[in-house]
């Protein structure tokens, strides 16, 4: 463990995680901080990008085909950025929206 | 939605504005006291990557183990293992090393293993795990030398019961500085309160703003752990799950966590010796 320990620190840490499978990797996932003036722009079954954007800030963003971002992706952020590392891309597909809500479906492109 | 879902924002956020969306720039203000300074860091918010609001969102959603012991039954064990594993080795690494030790039956403290007889076992490749791949332990001659001094001061000394009285006890060992001792004395107590200020935690607050960079390990570790503590009991977790959290998706992530830190926070972690 580098680092140490870290923590092993942190500890417990000392296993390791596997591997991940980019191709497969799927999962439902709520956006965070909606841009509510985005939500006139997208509907059920649209599918949109996924993209790691550093400005404002970092963060793994649904964005619009224009490239406004819709919201964010909290969930599996870690295994996220270890594929689009890899140059895997990722889309949501939306499946529900309720109010400020936008539930999607994160998969790989 | 504005921020966070389902999270209360703490009190001693001071919020920079109340309603944030994705494209916000400006994000909530939170202040922390080390070394009787106070100074103010962006908390940030759960989705903006590297922020103090992220980890302690990412700490929240997934729960790490509440058992951070590394050996099986004893304080000798997790001293050897923290030994064995620590800065400059893979994780899987260092905890081989520890089964191989462990099997050899050299944790022992009456009486404790020379250290030519820790370095017999690891300067043999050593097995992943039963059965895998074998690989040699990168430092098989300095490692032995710490376990085997460290098992003679604690063949020689009572323990102190207490998780902070052990980790002042444990860096009067021969090898043993702060962050292993704090590692060994969280792991064998469980203790909240206790920081492992490692590579990764260290890279991790540098880029949320709660480590300063002007301070230095292992001089200010007291100042890196006080600012810590304090971001967990701010984000309402325990230091050991956030740290937990941060050590292994840093770990996790490798050269892809300069996607969530920044490369600034990595090329200054660079410097970092412990």
């Amino acid at each position: 463990m580098s680092g140490g320990g870290g923590s092993g620190g942190s500890g417990g840490g000392f296993g390791r995680d596997s591997g991940i499978d980019c191709a497969g990797l799927r999962f439902d996932a709520f956006l965070s901080s909606v841009d509510p003036d985005t939500l006139d722009s997208i509907s059920e079954g649209d599918v949109l990008p996924v993209e790691l954007r550093t400005d404002p800030a970092r963060a793994l963003v649904v964005v619009l085909p224009d490239g406004r971002p819709v919201g964010a992706i909290t969930r599996q952020v870690r295994e996220l950025l270890r594929c689009i590392q890899q140059q895997v891309s990722y889309q949501a597909t939306v499946k529900n929206i309720s109010g400020g809500d936008v539930e999607v479906l994160v998969q790989a492109v | 939605m504005s921020g966070t879902r389902g999270t209360r924002r703490p009190e001693h956020l001071r919020a920079a504005r109340d309603s944030q969306h994705v494209c916000s720039r400006l994000s909530p203000l939170a202040t922390i006291e080390a070394g009787g300074d106070r100074f103010e860091f962006e908390w940030g918010e759960a989705h903006q990557l590297g922020t103090a609001a992220f980890w302690v969102q990412q700490t929240r959603e997934r729960h790490p183990e509440p058992d951070h012991r590394l050996g099986e039954r004893t304080l000798a064990e997790e001293v050897v293992a923290c030994l064995l594993g620590g800065f400059g080795l893979p994780a899987r690494v260092g905890l081989a090393a520890f089964r191989a030790v462990h099997e050899a039956g050299l944790i022992a403290i009456d009486p404790p293993p020379s250290s030519v007889a820790l370095e017999r076992v690891l300067t043999q490749p050593i097995a992943l795990h039963p059965g895998g791949p074998a690989v040699r332990y990168r430092f098989p001659y300095q490692r032995a030398t710490r376990v085997s001094r460290a098992l003679q001061f604690l063949s020689e000394r009572d323990v102190p019961a207490d998780a902070w009285d052990l980790r002042d006890w444990l860096l009067d060992a021969p090898g043993i500085g702060p962050k292993t001792a704090s590692w060994i004395a969280r792991n064998w107590h469980g203790s909240d309160g206790i920081a492992i200020i490692d590579v990764h935690v260290h890279r991790a607050g540098l880029a949320a703003g709660f480590f300063s960079p002007s301070w230095r390990l292992p001089r200010d570790y007291s100042l890196f752990e006080s600012a810590f503590c304090q971001v967990a009991a701010i984000g309402g977790v325990s230091s050991a799950a956030l740290d937990a959290r941060i050590w292994r998706d840093m770990s996790f992530l490798g050269r892809a966590g300069a996607m969530l830190v920044g490369p600034a926070a990595a090329a200054q972690a660079a410097t970092l010796t412990v």
